[in-house]
C-alpha cells in the first residue's frame, strides 16, 4: 500500500481517444499527485487538449479509465466533473462582459439557490482572492478588466465550488511575462493547499518553472512522465519533437538597405469609431525584420489592416517603398508588392471551401497570365500550383483539395506560397506561427529569412517573444494603441519588452503592482 | 434514482467529406421515401396507387405530347432556378425571383405597347423583348442589390417586399392603361406574331426551352470557368478573406443581384412571350418561388437544376392526367413536391454522418 500523500489523485490508465480515421489519444497513462503540478507538455496537435477534455468531460474517451480519488469515474458532461472536483479554465474564457467578478463567478452555481445574496458571495469571493494576494476590484464590469484579471476570475471559478484537480489549458498564451509570474505564484499556492494543478503547455520554460512532473505527448502518445527536478531544457526538447533541437535560427546577417515600409502618424480607428491605433511611426529597412510586439488588443490588428487596404486610417500616412498607398484599395496595395500574412489563417487568409489552387491564386485571380478577359486560365492556374505544392512542400492530396481539410502548417504553407511566389517588397505577418509546431514554425521563419536576402523587409506582429528575439532585427512595442519603445535586437531584454507590453514605461524596482 | 443507459456498439460521426457517389445516393434514397410515403396517401385516399403512378407518369413522359409539355412547364423554372444559382453562390439571398420575373414580363410588355407599329422582323423583335425583360429583370433585381451593396440593407426583406411592389403595380396596370379596351379580364391586348417565340419540331415547345438550357451552360461557365464566377463563389464561401484579397465585396454583391435578376427577368419574357402571347394576370404560378426550391434540389448547380426543373414540370404536367384518371386532386402534386423537398433536406443532414462501431 502507498503511504497517504503519495496515492495518485487521478490515474489515467491506457486512455484512447480518436476522431474518425484521426486518432488523438493513444492509450494514454500517467499519475497526478494531490498537491503536484502536473504538465502536459506537447507540441499543438499532439492531443494535449483532447485529452484534457476527455478528463474534465467534456468528450468521452473511446476506451481506458480515468480512476479520480480511488473510484472509477465515467463524466457525461463536464457538470460531473466539476461536482467530483474538477475543474477547466479553458484557452478562451467563458465570461460575460458587462457583468462583475462576483456575478460571473455565482453564475451557473447551484448552491446559489433562487434568491441571490451578492453580499454573502462577494464576501466569500473576497476571502478566497485575500488567501491568493489577488488584488482587483470585484465589483468592476469583466469588459474592464485585463486579461489577467479574467482568468483569476475563471480560477476563482473553480476554486469557489472547491476543486481538487484544475485544468489549466495553455493559460499563458494570452499574458504578459510580468501575468504569468503573478499566474504561477497562484498556481504555487493553490498546489500548496492540496489542490492538485494539470498545466496544458508546448513552453519548455514553464514546465521547468512551476511543475513537479511532467508527461510528455507526442503524436498522441504519452511518450514519457518525469520528474521535473530531473530535467533540462535540453532534454525535454528532445523528448518533444523526437531528435536533436537547435534553439536558433542561424540567421545570414542582410545588410539593411533603404527604407520599404514608412508608416508616419497613424492613427485608425475600431468598428465603434474608437481609436485604435493611435500616431504609430515605423519603418522596415530592405533586408531586416521588424518585430511588433504587444499583448493582443493593443491595436495591431487595426494597424494590420490599415496596412493591407481593408481599413480606413483617421490620419498619417503609409509608403510602400516608392509608392503611397494611404487607404489605397487592398488590390492596388499588393499589386504594388505587400504580401501579407493575417493572423486567422482560415478567416481572413484562406477560402476553407475553396480548393488548393483556387487559395493559390486568390487575389492574383484576375492577373494575367491566370486571367485573360475575364476567364481563367485553368491550365496555367494548375501548372502554378503543382509548382508551388513542391516548392512549399504543402502536404496535399492535390490541387484540387478543399484547403479546410489540411492541417495548420500546410494552410500557412498554402498562403505563403501565395504571397511570396512572386517579387515582393515587403511582408506583413500577423502571428503566423500560432497554432503551428516547431517543425512548421521553422520552415516558416527560414522563408521569411530568405525573403531579406531578396531584398524584401518583413513587418512581424506576435505576441511570441522567444519568436520575437529568435528572428527580428528590431523589437518595437505596442500598447493601447501606441508604440511605447523600439530596442535594436542586442539592447532588448525579455523584461524590458515585457514591462512595455504591460504598459509601464519606466522600470520600476521592484515590479509594482497595478493597483497599489 | 434510476438512470437507464443503453449501450450501443455504434457511434456516431461526422463525415469529413461527402463523395458524389453518396450525395447522389441521398437524392435518390430522398425521391424513393417520398414517393412510398405519397403512395401511402394515395391508399388511404382510397384511390389505386398503381393507376395514379402510372398516370402521372404517362402524363408527364408517356407520350411526346406529354414529354414537350413537360419540357415547356420546365422552363420558366429551369431560368428562375438559375437566377437562384447565381444568387446564392454568392450567398447573396435574393428570394425576390418572382418579382424581377414579374418586371421582365412587364418590360418586354412595355416595349411592345409602347412601339406598336415597329414592324421589326422576329430575328430582331424577339431579341429586342427578351433584352427588355433582361434589363427590368436587372433593375428589380439591382435595387435590393445597391441596397446591401450600399447601405447592408437585409436583402431578404428587400427582395420580399418588392415581389409585393410589382405584382401590385402590375395588377394596377392590367386593371388599367394596360387592359384590353372592352375586356372583362386583366389582361393585355394579344402581342404581334413578329413578338411569338418560334416553335421547335412543328411542336408547342418554343425556343424558350432551348435559351434556358444555353443560360444553363453560360451559368456553369460563369461560375466556374470565369473570374466574375470566381469573385462570386468567393463571396458566398469566405467574404472576410475575399475582401483582403483584394475583391470588392460591394461590387460583386451590385453585379451578383443584377445578373440574377436579369436571368429571372427572361424567365419572364420567355413565359409570356412563348405561351400567353399577351401579360395575363396570374401568368406566374409562383414560378419566382419554385425556382428557389429547384436550386435547393439542384444542390446550387446548373446541371442539377435542369434535371430538378424537367422533374418538376414532369409533376405538374402529370397532375392533370391524375386528375383525369383518379380522385386524388392536381394539388396534390404540390404535396408531393414538398415532401420531396423535406425529404432532400433530410437525407441530406443524415448522410452526412456515419454509423461506426467502437
Amino acid at each position: 500500500m502507498n503511504s497517504e500523500v503519495d496515492k495518485p489523485l487521478l490515474t489515467v490508465d491506457n486512455l484512447s481517444k480518436s476522431f474518425g480515421q484521426f486518432i488523438a489519444n493513444d492509450q494514454i497513462c500517467f499519475d497526478v499527485i494531490k498537491g503536484h503540478i502536473h504538465c502536459l507538455l506537447g507540441e499543438n496537435g499532439a492531443g494535449k487538449s483532447t485529452l484534457a477534455n476527455c478528463i474534465y468531460g467534456a468528450s468521452k474517451p473511446d476506451s481506458g479509465r480515468i480512476v479520480f480519488k480511488g473510484q472509477e469515474v465515467s463524466f457525461s458532461s463536464p457538470k460531473d466533473a466539476i461536482r467530483q472536483g474538477i475543474g477547466m479554465v479553458h484557452q478562451h474564457f467563458v465570461l460575460s462582459e458587462p457583468m462583475n467578478a462576483v456575478e460571473n463567478i455565482i453564475v451557473g452555481e447551484e448552491s446559489t439557490g433562487t434568491i441571490l445574496n451578492l453580499q454573502n458571495d462577494t464576501e466569500k469571493i473576497q476571502n478566497l482572492c485575500d488567501q491568493y494576494d489577488l488584488t482587483f476590484d470585484l465589483s468592476l464590469p469583466v469588459s474592464q478588466l485585463s486579461v489577467g484579471e479574467q482568468q483569476w476570475i475563471e480560477i476563482l471559478k473553480a476554486l469557489y465550488v472547491g476543486v481538487d484537480l484544475l485544468l489549466l489549458d495553455e493559460p499563458t498564451a494570452v499574458l504578459t511575462p510580468q501575468e504569468v509570474e503573478r499566474l504561477f505564484a497562484v498556481i504555487s499556492k493553490m498546489a500548496a493547499g492540496g489542490i492538485s494543478v494539470i498545466l496544458i503547455t508546448h513552453k519548455l520554460d514553464e514546465v521547468l518553472d512551476i511543475s513537479n512532473s511532467v508527461t510528455v505527448l507526442r503524436k498522441a502518445q504519452a511518450i514519457i512522465t518525469v520528474d521535473t527536478g530531473n530535467s533540462t531544457k535540453a532534454s525535454l526538447a528532445k523528448l518533444l519533437v523526437g531528435r536533436e533541437f537547435d534553439f536558433k535560427v542561424n540567421k545570414v546577417e542582410v545588410d539593411r538597405g533603404a527604407p520599404v515600409l514608412e508608416i508616419k502618424n497613424l492613427s485608425v480607428l475600431r468598428d465603434n469609431k474608437t481609436l485604435a491605433v493611435n500616431r504609430v511611426s515605423l519603418t522596415v529597412h530592405e533586408g531586416e525584420i521588424l518585430g511588433l510586439a504587444g499583448v493582443s488588443g493593443n491595436g495591431q490588428s487595426e494597424l494590420f489592416d490599415a496596412l493591407v487596404g481593408v481599413r480606413q486610417t483617421e490620419n498619417g500616412s503609409i509608403r510602400l517603398a516608392e509608392d503611397e498607398i494611404t487607404n489605397c484599395s487592398p488590390a492596388e496595395i499588393s499589386n504594388k508588392g505587400m504580401a501579407s500574412v493575417p493572423q486567422d489563417r482560415l478567416k481572413q487568409g484562406l477560402i476553407g471551401n475553396f480548393s488548393v489552387k483556387e487559395n493559390l491564386i486568390l487575389g492574383a485571380h484576375s492577373n494575367p497570365p491566370f486571367c485573360s478577359r475575364g476567364v481563367l486560365n485553368w491550365k496555367t492556374i494548375m501548372d502554378f500550383s503543382k509548382e508551388a505544392i513542391n516548392n512549399f512542400d504543402i502536404r496535399t492530396i492535390g490541387p484540387e483539395q478543399k484547403v479546410e481539410q489540411l492541417s495548420g502548417g500546410n494552410l500557412q504553407k498554402v498562403i505563403l506560397a501565395r504571397e511570396i511566389s512572386h517579387p515582393i517588397k515587403t511582408l506583413i505577418a500577423s502571428s503566423p506561427t500560432r497554432g503551428l509546431d516547431i517543425n512548421a514554425s521553422f520552415y516558416l521563419y527560414i522563408r521569411f529569412l530568405e525573403q531579406l536576402k531578396l531584398k524584401a523587409g518583413i513587418l512581424l506582429i506576435s505576441e511570441d517573444l522567444d519568436e520575437l528575439f529568435n528572428i527580428a532585427d528590431r523589437i518595437a512595442v505596442i500598447y493601447n494603441g501606441s508604440i511605447l519603445g523600439e530596442y535594436c535586437i542586442e539592447d532588448a531584454t525579455i523584461e524590458k519588452i515585457g514591462l512595455l507590453m504591460a504598459g509601464l514605461k519606466e522600470e520600476p524596482e521592484p515590479l509594482v503592482q497595478s493597483d497599489n | 434514482m434510476y438512470k437507464v443507459i443503453i449501450k450501443l456498439p455504434y457511434t456516431i460521426e461526422k463525415r469529413k467529406d461527402i463523395s458524389f457517389l453518396l450525395s447522389s445516393l441521398s437524392i435518390v434514397v430522398a425521391l424513393t421515401v417520398s414517393i412510398l410515403a405519397a403512395a401511402g396517401m394515395i391508399s388511404l385516399y382510397g384511390e389505386d396507387v398503381g393507376i395514379v403512378l402510372k398516370a402521372i407518369a404517362g402524363g408527364s413522359f408517356g407520350s411526346m405530347s406529354a414529354l414537350i409539355d413537360t419540357l415547356i412547364k420546365a422552363t420558366p423554372i429551369l431560368l428562375t432556378g438559375l437566377a437562384t444559382v447565381v444568387a446564392f453562390r454568392a450567398k447573396v439571398w435574393n428570394i425576390g425571383q418572382e418579382g424581377q420575373l414579374y418586371a421582365g414580363a412587364m418590360g418586354a410588355t412595355f416595349v411592345i405597347l409602347t412601339f406598336p407599329d415597329l414592324n421589326l422582323p422576329p430575328v430582331v423583335h424577339i431579341p429586342l423583348l427578351l433584352f427588355a425583360s433582361m434589363i427590368t429583370g436587372a433593375i428589380w433585381g439591382g435595387i435590393p442589390g445597391y441596397l446591401k451593396a450600399r447601405y447592408n440593407v437585409n436583402e431578404i426583406i428587400v427582395t420580399v417586399m418588392l415581389n409585393y411592389v410589382i405584382q401590385y403595380l402590375c395588377t394596377f396596370l392590367l386593371n388599367g392603361p394596360w387592359q384590353e379596351p372592352g375586356s372583362y379580364y386583366y389582361n393585355t391586348v394579344k402581342f404581334p406574331e413578329s413578338s411569338f417565340l418560334p416553335l421547335l419540331f412543328d411542336t408547342r415547345l418554343h425556343i424558350g426551352f432551348l435559351i434556358a438550357l444555353i443560360t444553363a451552360f453560360m451559368v456553369y461557365f460563369l461560375t466556374w470557368k470565369m473570374k466574375l464566377g470566381f469573385e462570386i463563389r468567393a463571396r458566398g464561401d469566405n467574404p472576410v478573406a475575399a475582401n483582403y484579397k483584394g475583391i470588392n465585396i460591394q461590387r460583386v454583391t451590385l453585379i451578383t443581384m443584377l445578373l440574377s435578376g436579369a436571368i429571372a427577368g427572361l424567365a419572364g419574357g420567355v413565359e409570356i412571350l412563348g405561351i400567353h402571347h399577351k401579360l395575363i394576370w396570374g401568368f406566374s404560378s409562383g414560378f419566382g418561388f419554385t425556382g428557389i426550391l429547384i436550386c435547393l434540389l439542384g444542390r446550387s448547380h446548373p446541371l442539377g437544376v435542369v434535371i430538378a426543373s424537367i422533374f418538376f414540370g414532369a409533376l405538374h404536367n402529370g397532375s392533370s392526367a391524375m386528375q383525369i384518371y383518379s380522385d386524388v386532386p392536381r394539388s396534390f402534386v404540390n404535396l408531393i413536391m414538398g415532401l420531396i423537398i423535406v425529404m432532400m433536406l433530410f437525407w441530406e443532414a443524415v448522410f452526412k454522418y456515419r454509423l461506426r462501431r467502437i
